[in-house]
């Protein structure tokens, strides 16, 4: 019966084997302890141990971004995110430190830095992580003003993340805070809607006021071209009379020194080139004697029958 | 045939003590009873041996455990009643007196309770709102429509802040937890909020608050369109009349020189002047195709009547 033995050693073998060699994925570590002693950190790949429980492994992924998230959740992360409905309120109101109130929704994303630590430092790192980032949020958003929370949302953010890793180093769970992000940081919802009212008057003040601005803006500039225009206008009608009466003028003062040389013939000369240019536009001419007696038609001059004048 | 059997009792032996080899991990901490009378403690990882059958082992958790205590109502200093919610981490440093006193981790958590519950109502009710809340005396600017919500809370600079309250409350739970083989690492205020009734109060105040606030931006807005409307028109008259004036002066400025023109010239002889202006006026005025009354004795019939060159 050979069989017998080889079975048994095949059995041996076996279970030598399969409590000996392990495997570590990417991503993570391996933490061997020999008798409940830590004694080694193993990294990826294929490894032996002791066999048979004198040696263990524990593994951590120590790449992986573990994610806590405060006041929502996630309900599927996508190209675009779905978000759970419930509004987890007890995590996301509140104090601010003149005692009014507000809603901050945020996340934690952390990871193993030190796998030892992780292990066996505290019995529940999830629930101190969560316990102490709310305790160090609202510390921070309670000696903050309302406004102040509202507007400088990122700056507190960093004070916080700092904070919380602090902590987290005291605590030595042997992680790392690699962000903190607030999601939102709003009003309670029950007066979201008179805040969005401030926004809205804001905007509809600062309408009315452009408005105006544009209107002047448009109105003014116009009214001004218009009085330069005025005023070139008259300065033009300036030069134009002044040019004109210095026109006429010389053209006097000319004739004068003509008038001057020779003076009665120049006024008869004037007198009835006048006249010549006159008459022939007059369409009737009625020549009447003064003691106006007869009516006696003329004509124009160089035809019809010409009456003597009765004396 | 004896040493089968010596053989044989060694491997028994060997298999017996086996069973009292016992691993103690990183996160454990034990000790060893025997029928429940304390024998010794076990604080480092690694492999022992105790008595098997004889003895018995207690494993207890070497590791930093975290309490949460229930939200609880307690009123402050100055009568307002808030829910405060805290936390603590704790380990065991004795094992021996833990397993006396509290047995084991849920017992242990119910004895915090009711400990750290006391401590920190015995801390609250000692200190003001703000105390709770803030962590600096840095100063903000307070909100007096919240403060008259609250009925009477006192919105002044704190004097301890939320850390050193934490602290007081840790203090006081730390003696009485001693005896429990207990460390108290720390409590902290996970959270602290108003009360239902107070929370809408505060609401209905922060509401009225940013109402007034919208009534007032919309007037002001209002009152300052307004203003530009009006300077708009006083601009507007101003550019104008300015223009009349200006336009005024030069056409006044240009006919007191035409004038002025005229009359040096025509003043050298007004009776030229005359003739020339009234055959103008005669030329001109007359228009085309109206009737005129000549009289005889016009100097232009002169020749008619009387040939010339007498």
């Amino acid at each position: 019966m050979a069989a017998v033995p080889l079975i048994a050693l095949l059995v041996v073998g076996g279970l030598l084997v399969g409590t000996s060699l392990y495997s570590i994925d990417s991503a993570e570590v391996g933490v061997v302890l020999r008798f409940g002693r830590v004694v080694r950190q193993e990294p990826p790949g294929l490894h032996l141990k002791a066999p048979l429980g004198i040696e263990e492994v524990r593994v951590v992924a120590v790449q992986h971004v573990y994610k806590e998230e405060f006041g929502f959740r996630t309900k599927q992360a996508d190209v675009r995110t779905t978000y759970d409905e419930g509004d987890y309120l007890e995590e996301s109101l509140m104090l601010t430190g003149d005692l009014n109130m507000v809603k901050v929704e945020w996340s934690v994303q952390y990871r193993i830095k030190d796998p030892v630590a992780y292990l066996f430092q505290a019995r529940n790192v999830v629930g101190n992580i969560r316990y102490g980032s709310e305790s160090v949020m609202r510390k921070v958003v309670g000696d903050a003003s309302f406004d102040e929370v509202i507007t400088k949302g990122d700056e507190l953010a960093v004070a916080v993340h700092q904070e919380l890793q602090t902590l987290v180093d005291d605590y030595k769970l042997g992680i790392e805070i690699q962000l903190l992000k607030m999601q939102h940081v709003v009003p309670p919802p029950k007066v979201l809607e008179a805040f969005n009212e401030v926004n809205e008057a804001q905007q509809e003040s600062e309408k009315l006021v452009n408005q105006a601005l544009q209107s002047y803006n448009e109105v003014v500039p116009a009214e001004k071209g218009r009085a330069e225009a005025l005023v070139k206008t008259s300065e033009g009608y300036a030069i134009e009379r002044v040019n004109r009466a210095r026109g006429d003028a010389d053209r006097f003062l000319s004739l004068l020194a003509e008038y001057q040389k020779a003076p009665e013939v120049t006024r008869s000369r004037l007198y009835l080139e006048s006249m010549a240019r006159l008459l022939p536009q007059l369409e009737k001419k009625y020549i009447v004697d003064e003691r106006g007696a007869t009516l006696l038609p003329i004509g124009s001059f160089g035809g019809g029958p010409a009456a003597a004048p009765e004396r | 045939m004896g040493r089968v059997i010596a053989i044989l009792l060694l491997l028994v032996a060997i298999g017996v003590s086996a069973t009292g080899a016992f691993v103690v991990d990183p996160d454990e901490q034990a000790i060893v009873l025997q029928f429940g009378a304390f024998v010794r403690e076990v604080k480092e990882p690694g492999l022992y041996f105790k008595v098997p059958f004889l003895q018995q082992l207690r494993r207890f958790d070497r590791r930093i455990v975290e309490w949460d205590g229930n939200p609880r109502q307690i009123t402050t200093l100055e009568k307002q009643i808030v829910f405060i919610d805290t936390y603590a981490r704790w380990r065991i440093v004795e094992v021996l007196p833990f397993y006396e006193s509290v047995r084991d981790q849920m017992g242990a958590q119910g004895r915090l309770d009711d400990i750290i519950d006391a401590s920190t109502r015995d801390v609250v009710s000692r200190n003001n709102l703000i105390e709770m809340v803030r962590n600096s005396s840095r100063p903000l600017v307070a909100a007096e429509a919240v403060a008259s919500a609250l009925g009477g809370v006192v919105l002044d600079t704190p004097t301890l802040g939320r850390t050193k309250i934490e602290g007081l409350i840790l203090q006081t739970a730390r003696k009485e937890v001693a005896r429990l083989g207990i460390e108290l690492l720390d409590v902290r205020i996970k959270r602290v909020n108003y009360i239902e009734g107070v929370q809408a109060k505060v609401f209905e105040r922060m509401q009225a608050e940013r109402k007034q606030r919208a009534a007032m931006l919309r007037s002001e807005g209002e009152a300052r369109a307004q203003e530009i409307a009006g300077e708009r028109e006083k601009e507007m008259r101003r550019i104008q009349s300015e223009a009349y004036r200006k336009a005024q002066e030069i056409q006044g400025r240009a006919d007191a020189e035409a004038s002025s023109i005229y009359a040096q010239a025509y003043s050298r002889d007004p009776a030229l002047y005359d003739l020339v202006k009234t055959l103008e006026t005669l030329e001109y005025g007359l228009a085309t195709g109206s009737v005129v009354v000549l009289s005889p004795k016009s100097p232009l019939f002169k020749l008619l009547q009387e040939p010339p060159g007498r």
